[in-house]
């Protein structure tokens, strides 16, 4: 026997600790509730914020102290502009700065960033280049400017020391530049600064990313104040038409801006998996206080007060959250490690190159999620601590009273729920972009939803008493009343299954309908033949030039009937990066354009002779830009005006594509390069003898993609599978907490009932038929929660695609619904529930009547 | 029986209560009145349903009167809030249900300690007062054991035991005996009784058993509402 | 003997100290910890003077072009001091200093290769050194900078004659016939600013032996040199505050070579002194590891018509008379001196026109203004000149680079 030292662990809490060690299925059911939905936030919350991460390095520690830049349209500034500062305008500090993402075959899957620096202008921007180890050498790069200094951990990572090569993949070739030195970072930030940076002199860098007589941008460091103003107004003058000056900030928030949604839709995404993990902690809270309704009324009689009672309560619930948490919190950050991954591909196929060097741990992001796990936890023990503590003294309510309460509770909840219901419709109706308001009217959808299953429920048992009653006899009846009967216990499990399912049901419908509307988008917008590009860092769009040469070489083919021409440019002197395509355009090309408004025969003329553009739906959307609008783009020659010939689906890149007809982009873009080439072929010819026959001709030198029309549909299937990795993980994560939510549920249900179980045995039951009697049940519930999501699941699918998917990213959907989703969504529910049936079952059946008459 | 001889202990002054139900109003008690002087022992009889219950809820101040008043030593628990009259019970009233209601989480020692424990922290002495309480409703030894360890008669017994550790004014008792066998009510009815003697405690016994009104000093039974002193 | 060989050693060391001064923040107050250990300079190696000319003979002269660069030879400067008052009478010295250092031989910039375009190619680098001296405020601002010698950033030609680093330049006439003079000095940092116009008050003097100048025994190590001694200034300057007019006289020195000090040389005393009765002083001395004057020290005599003859380092006489202390670390400076040419008869005493002329750039030196008194042939003189000082402080400059002067150019 154990002696205890009284006065050291206070009884009650005592207690409470030895019940919840009495029900360890219960305990480790809920902990692990908690753990999961704290785990999928805080995995989320961390790949977000060690994407950011890495994005604020890759623009702010890469700018170093720079205050502001001058940045070009499209193709970046004339080099001379840098003279003319530096010689004649005396502006300084000022760097100029090349800059460009090259692959190595010796570093697989990382963009590495080429920043061409002048040595002798660098010492103010970017003293981290400069720091410890050998540090920059400067003559050495200057006199060997085809060099390279690097990083020695990415040394390390491709294997190369100073005076090896290391192979780059340059738009398509292979250039083999001698890495002269190694930079050993002087501290962290230093080193998450150099992580894949390739330092080199402004020359070499020009060479390499072949754009010579072009800089990417001037760093500027501008004093505060009034000098700094003087700077920028004589700056202001003198720069060329395209350029301006814009402060670091403020370019970095603009490109920051373009994964916003992204990052919103994600964290919504992983609270879902939280607010199942609540449902979780409320059934236990609820289950452990029912169960001790009579010791607590015993408390209560010698003495213990309702706030004591609370406390008690709560503070089991703590204990429960502290625990889950802290699992919750290493799990995030095991599951961090994969979302980090999923969440950089992401990006990095549908908005720009970044490079993320593994998770950051930021204490904030941990403190956070350990207050987000507890304060979900104490939350969701609320009402069952609060209905604790207002328990009479002695056991004077019965366990009938209790129910009777709980289903006289059922048509008040379904009010609410239809309130609910309604309130969140009418936000989803308001019309307004904000998409933390569509979250808020879909949060109103699901709980409206949530407090709607009872009473659906109770309808639908009762049909299935009647009916099982003619079918299976009493038992059957037993297994169907018993649901409704323990109303106080199911409503919880039910709900909970059916939002969990309903939630699976709705993403899977969005992410098949996303995926449908893209293949056939694919289809009609891939008319050519067959396409050659340059393979790039960016899966979603090509990137770098096609040596002129080539495209000759390629289009004059035998077997080419005609061909168009793309030409992709960034136009970073626009308030946010926008992205414009210059199309020359084979007439059959034409088709490939579905278009939202606008468009046909006129809006085509406007196009080929009007200097018109074309908007991609997402980019309309986010402007407000209609057709007939005047939009005005940052061109070589200033800033100018172009009228919106068309609106077309696009579903590329969520933040859009201006399309201008070619002639347009050369009359006021300096820049002749084609980025990609659709080559069209006779009707009825052979796409993939033609592909053998180009590819032949590409012969030595630049390295291209030649793509028949079938596989370039299937690679880009294949980037939209990979870019909703995350959100397929996601919903599999929220479902498995739902999961274990209604498995404790019904477990602790079905555990409840040992007494009433007891007696049928002690009746003549078999253990047989106890089996059937629990399976009967929780199967009903399954198969009943299953037909409910459904109908909620269909609802939220259509709130998913029509607000919430819209306003993220401002594609049009068309919903497709298959039969094999919702076939799978009472599957889901059907197995969960009968699975969840079995620990109590197998236990009941074993267990001696006797026993379970005793239990009390 | 005797005649109360120290001054009232417990007064029950014109109560009543009734319960909705329904559409309609039943009323329990109807200007019940009584009087129980210190160290007296009484037991209070009535058929199922006339309000016995109801009385101890009442006079222990878990539940209020419509009317009337309960006043214990010097305090009117009616005057006070639900808080007060909890901390009140705390202090001054002991508890013996008709099922046990032990805590069953707790060993039988723990069981005892609570009540100490809930009036302020514990010192070495309380365990031995605990321990020497055990011995005394025969169960020393047995300190370490949890209640489902227990007989009914053996749980009752350390009911007792925990009613009057913390030297409650009052001791009420519902059914004491209702839930035992013959035996082993006789057992715990006798330690009741004995040790409510010994502590000189008031004791206010609910129950069916003419056995246990025998015992008693005086026996009231509840009557369409109103108290009336009555027979064993 | 060499007539300016501390100024070539300057040049060396400058230019080993590119590596390290690019990468030093620029402006004063910054982060001094980030410093970066400089790796071998290859450049600055005595086998990397492989493939460059090299001065082994007198030679002739041609003008305008060989104001302009000559790329073959490593280093080459354009090396300007002098004294200026304002109508007031205040005085200011000031330096401006353009030095030009081959990275690699040959004629092509380095790494141009298949029809490579980029025009920041640079065979060149440039460094320039800018000091202003407030004879008032009693205060030396100086600077410095670097750029690659493309792109338009820094550079030399003859025709039309213009040296640039960055805003800071030395401009002929535009005038096709490519003259040299009237000289235009533009230089400009913050709020000092310096604006000349420069025309010969004397005709140029070949240094050395017809402009060979000889900095040790094997043949090669050597220079060509030339000097204006006396120039007329008159221009505008500004430290801070409004712009003033100021006008005095400047010397400008033109050197180019491709080897440098002999070793066991630690610094320099060097002066340039015009006299007010027209003659011109140059005298350097050598100072040797164990503190004696090298007997390679040597310097010039140039009468007012422009004559100039070589003085040996016995012909002049030099004796420090006070010193002062670098409050940067205590490094010591002589400070004052008495300098006496017996065959000129002449005795002079010379005083910093203010004490602290440090430049505390990235190679630390002491170069300012002087003031000049004394007698000649029993005539009591004035005078105006400059003194350049040089190993006195050990820091400044990272240590490789301090132990690599005596190093450099042994062969």
């Amino acid at each position: 026997m154990r002696v205890r030292r009284y006065g050291e662990v206070p009884l009650l809490p005592l207690a409470s600790f030895r019940f919840l060690l009495r029900h360890p299925w219960q305990l480790l059911l809920s902990v692990l509730g908690v753990a999961l939905g704290v785990g999928v936030v805080v995995s989320i919350d961390l790949a977000i914020q060690s994407s950011r991460e890495a994005f604020r390095i890759s623009t702010e520690t890469v700018a170093g102290r720079t205050t502001h830049r001058i940045e070009g349209s499209g193709s970046g500034l004339p080099d001379s502009l840098y003279t003319r500062l530096r010689v004649r305008m005396g502006v300084r500090p000022s760097a100029p700065v090349v800059e460009g993402f090259v692959s190595s075959p010796l570093l697989p899957g990382r963009p590495l960033r080429v920043l061409g620096v002048d040595p002798f202008a660098e010492g103010p921007f970017r003293p981290f280049l400069l720091g410890g180890g050998t540090g920059l050498d400067v003559t050495a790069l200057l006199s060997r400017p085809h060099g390279l200094f690097l990083s020695a951990e990415t040394a390390a990572a491709a294997g190369v020391d100073v005076g090896d090569t290391l192979a780059l993949l340059v738009g398509g070739r292979i250039r083999p530049p001698v890495v002269l030195g190694v930079l050993e970072p002087r501290d962290e930030l230093s080193r998450r600064a150099l992580h894949d940076l390739l330092v080199m002199d402004v020359a070499g860098a020009q060479e390499l990313l072949g754009q010579p007589g072009r800089l990417t941008r001037i760093d500027l460091i501008l004093p505060p104040g009034e000098g700094g103003t003087a700077t920028l107004a004589s700056l202001e003058g003198g720069l060329p038409p395209g350029a301006r000056v814009q402060e670091v900030g403020r370019s970095a928030a603009g490109l920051a801006q373009m994964i916003r949604a992204f990052d919103l839709n994600l964290t919504a995404l992983s609270l879902l998996a939280l607010i199942f993990g609540m449902f979780l902690i409320y059934n236990t809270m609820t289950f452990s206080v029912v169960q001790r309704r009579p010791l607590l009324g015993a408390l209560r009689a010698l003495g213990v007060t309702r706030g004591e009672v609370l406390g008690l309560v709560l503070g089991e619930a703590a204990v429960l959250g502290v625990v889950g948490t802290m699992l919750g919190l290493v799990l995030g950050i095991v599951l961090g490690r994969g979302m980090v991954h999923l969440i950089t591909r992401t990006i990095n196929d549908l908005y720009f190159v970044l490079s993320v060097q593994g998770l950051t741990l930021p204490v904030a992001a941990l403190v956070k999620g350990g207050l987000l796990g507890m304060g979900a936890t104490l939350l969701a023990s609320l009402p069952p601590a609060l209905e604790a503590s207002l328990s009479p003294p002695r056991a004077t309510l019965t366990r009938s009273v209790l129910e009777e309460r709980a289903r006289r509770a059922v048509p008040r909840a379904a009010l609410l729920g239809g309130s609910a219901l309604v309130v969140g419709g009418l936000l989803l109706l308001v019309p307004s972009r904000s998409i933390a308001l569509g979250f808020g009217g879909l949060f109103g959808v699901v709980m409206g939803l949530a407090l709607l299953t009872p009473l659906a429920t109770a309808v639908l048992m009762g049909l299935a008493a009647r009916a099982a009653g003619r079918s299976a006899g009493i038992l059957g009846a037993m297994a169907a009343r018993g649901v409704v009967t323990a109303m106080s216990r199911t409503a919880p499990a039910m709900a909970a299954l059916v939002v969990a399912v309903s939630v699976t049901v709705g993403l899977g419908i969005m992410i098949a309908s996303f995926r449908q509307t893209v293949s056939r988008w694919l289809e009609g917008t891939l008319q050519a033949d067959v396409y050659v590009s340059v393979p790039g860092l960016l899966s979603s769009r090509a990137q770098g030039t096609l040596d002129p040469g080539l495209v000759e070489r390629l289009t004059g083919a035998p077997g080419v009937e005609g061909f168009s021409t793309y030409r992709e440019a960034t136009l970073v002197g626009a308030e946010h990066p926008l992205r414009l395509i210059a199309l020359s355009l084979f007439p059959r090309g034409e088709r490939a354009f579905d278009f939202q408004s606008g468009g046909g025969e006129g809006g085509f003329r406007a196009f080929r002779e009007e200097e018109g553009v074309f908007l991609s739906e997402p980019l309309a959307y986010r402007r407000g830009w209609r057709v007939g609008d005047l939009i005005t783009l940052p061109s070589d020659q200033g800033a100018r005006s172009f009228p919106v010939a068309g609106v077309f689906f696009d579903y590329g890149s969520d933040q859009g594509v201006v399309m201008m007809a070619r002639a347009t982009y050369e009359r006021y873009w300096r820049d002749r390069g084609v980025t990609s080439l659709g080559i069209f072929l006779p009707e009825g010819a052979g796409a993939d003898g033609v592909v053998a026959d180009l590819q032949e001709r590409v012969g030595e030198g630049q390295a291209v993609l030649i793509r028949s029309n079938q596989a370039l549909k299937a690679a880009s299937l294949e980037v939209f599978d990979r870019t909703f990795a995350i959100t397929g993980v996601l919903r599999l994560l929220a479902f498995v907490v739902a999961f274990i939510g209604v498995l404790s549920a019904l477990m602790a249900l079905q555990l409840e009932r040992g007494r009433e179980l007891g007696v049928l045995r002690a009746n003549g039951l078999t253990p047989g038929q106890v089996w059937q009697l629990v399976t009967a049940q929780t199967g009903l519930m399954g198969m009943v929660a299953g037909f409910l999501a459904v109908p909620s699941g269909l609802v939220l699918a259509l709130v998913m695609i029509l607000v919430v998917n819209k306003r993220s990213f401002g594609w049009t959907l068309q919903m497709e619904v298959g039969p094999g989703i919702l076939i799978q969504a009472v599957l889901l529910a059907l197995v969960g529930a009968l699975l969840a049936g079995v620990v109590p079952a197998w236990r009941m059946a074993r267990t001696s009547p006797a026993l379970a008459l005793r239990e009390e | 029986m005797k005649e109360p001889q120290a001054p009232p202990l417990l007064q029950i002054r014109n109560l009543s209560k009734g319960y909705r139900e329904g559409g309609g109003f039943h009323p329990i008690l109807t200007g019940a009145r009584a009087t129980v002087a210190a160290g007296e022992m009484v037991a209070l009889l009535g058929p199922s349903g006339s309000g016995k219950s109801t009385l101890l809820n009442l006079v222990s101040g878990i539940d209020t009167p419509d009317e009337g008043e309960v006043v214990i030593g010097d305090t009117s628990l009616t005057g006070l809030t639900e808080r007060e009259r909890t901390l009140f019970r705390r202090h001054h009233i002991g508890f013996v249900f008709q099922f046990f209601n032990l805590i069953p989480t707790l060993t039988v020692e723990e069981n005892l300690l609570l009540p100490l424990e809930l009036k302020g922290r514990l010192g070495a002495s309380d365990v031995e007062r605990a321990r020497g309480l055990l011995a005394a409703v025969g169960l020393a030894g047995r300190e370490g054991s949890f209640p489902d360890r227990l007989s009914g008669g053996e749980q009752q017994r350390v009911a007792v035991a925990r009613a009057l550790i913390h030297d409650p004014l009052l001791l009420l008792a519902d059914e004491p005996t209702g839930n035992l066998d013959a035996e082993s009510g006789e057992k715990v009815l006798d330690l009741l009784v004995g040790m409510a003697s010994r502590t000189a405690k008031t004791l206010l016994v609910v129950t069916h058993s003419r056995e246990v009104a025998r015992r008693a000093h005086r026996v009231l039974r509840i009557q369409e509402g109103r108290l009336v002193e009555g027979t064993p | 003997m060499t007539a300016r060989a501390p100024v070539f050693a300057l040049a060396v060391v400058g230019t080993l100290a590119l590596g390290y001064v690019a990468l030093r923040s620029a402006t004063p107050g910054e982060d001094p910890s980030v410093r970066a250990t400089l790796s071998v300079v290859d450049l600055l190696r005595g086998d990397m003077g492989e493939g460059f000319a090299r001065a082994l003979e007198p030679r002739p002269f041609l003008f305008p072009e060989d104001h302009g660069p000559h790329p073959d030879f490593r280093t080459e400067w354009w090396y300007l001091t002098g004294n200026l008052l304002d109508p007031a009478g205040r005085p200011f010295g000031f330096q401006l200093t353009l030095f030009r250092s081959a990275l690699n031989p040959g004629a092509e910039a380095p790494g141009r290769e298949d029809g490579a375009s980029s025009s920041w190619f640079a065979r060149q680098v440039y460094m320039g050194h800018f000091a202003v001296t407030d004879g008032e405020g009693g205060e030396l601002r100086a600077f410095e900078r670097f750029a690659r010698g493309a792109q338009g950033l820094a550079g030399a030609r003859a025709r039309p004659f213009r040296v640039w680093v960055e805003d800071w330049s030395l401009e002929g006439p535009a005038s096709p016939d490519s003259a040299l003079f009237p000289l235009t000095l533009r230089a400009r940092e913050g709020e000092v600013e310096l604006t000349l116009a420069l025309s010969p008050a004397k005709p140029m003097v070949l240094q050395g032996e017809a402009g060979l100048s000889r900095k040790g025994p094997e043949p090669g190590n050597a220079s060509y040199y030339y000097s204006f001694t006396r120039l007329a200034a008159s221009g505008e300057v500004r430290v801070g505050g409004v712009p003033l007019p100021v006008a005095g006289t400047a010397w400008m020195d033109r050197e180019w070579s491709t080897s440098a000090l002999s070793p066991g040389q630690v610094g320099w005393d060097w002066f340039a002194l015009q006299l007010e009765d027209g003659y011109d002083l140059m005298f350097y001395r050598l100072r040797r590891e164990d503190g004696s004057p090298d007997p390679l020290s040597s310097g010039s005599w140039v009468t007012p018509e422009g004559e100039g003859r070589t003085l040996a380092a016995e012909e002049v006489g030099l004796e420090v008379l006070g010193r002062w202390r670098s409050p940067l670390d205590g490094a010591s400076y002589p400070a004052r001196w008495r300098l006496t040419v017996p065959g000129e008869r002449m005795e002079v005493e010379i005083v910093p026109l203010v004490p602290d002329q440090e430049l505390p750039l990235t190679f630390r030196y002491w170069e300012g203004a002087v003031r000049v008194s004394g007698t000649r042939r029993g005539k009591g003189v004035e005078g105006v000149g400059y003194v350049e000082l040089t190993g006195y402080a050990d820091s400044g400059a990272p240590p490789a680079s301090g132990r690599r002067i005596s190093r450099t150019g042994g062969g």
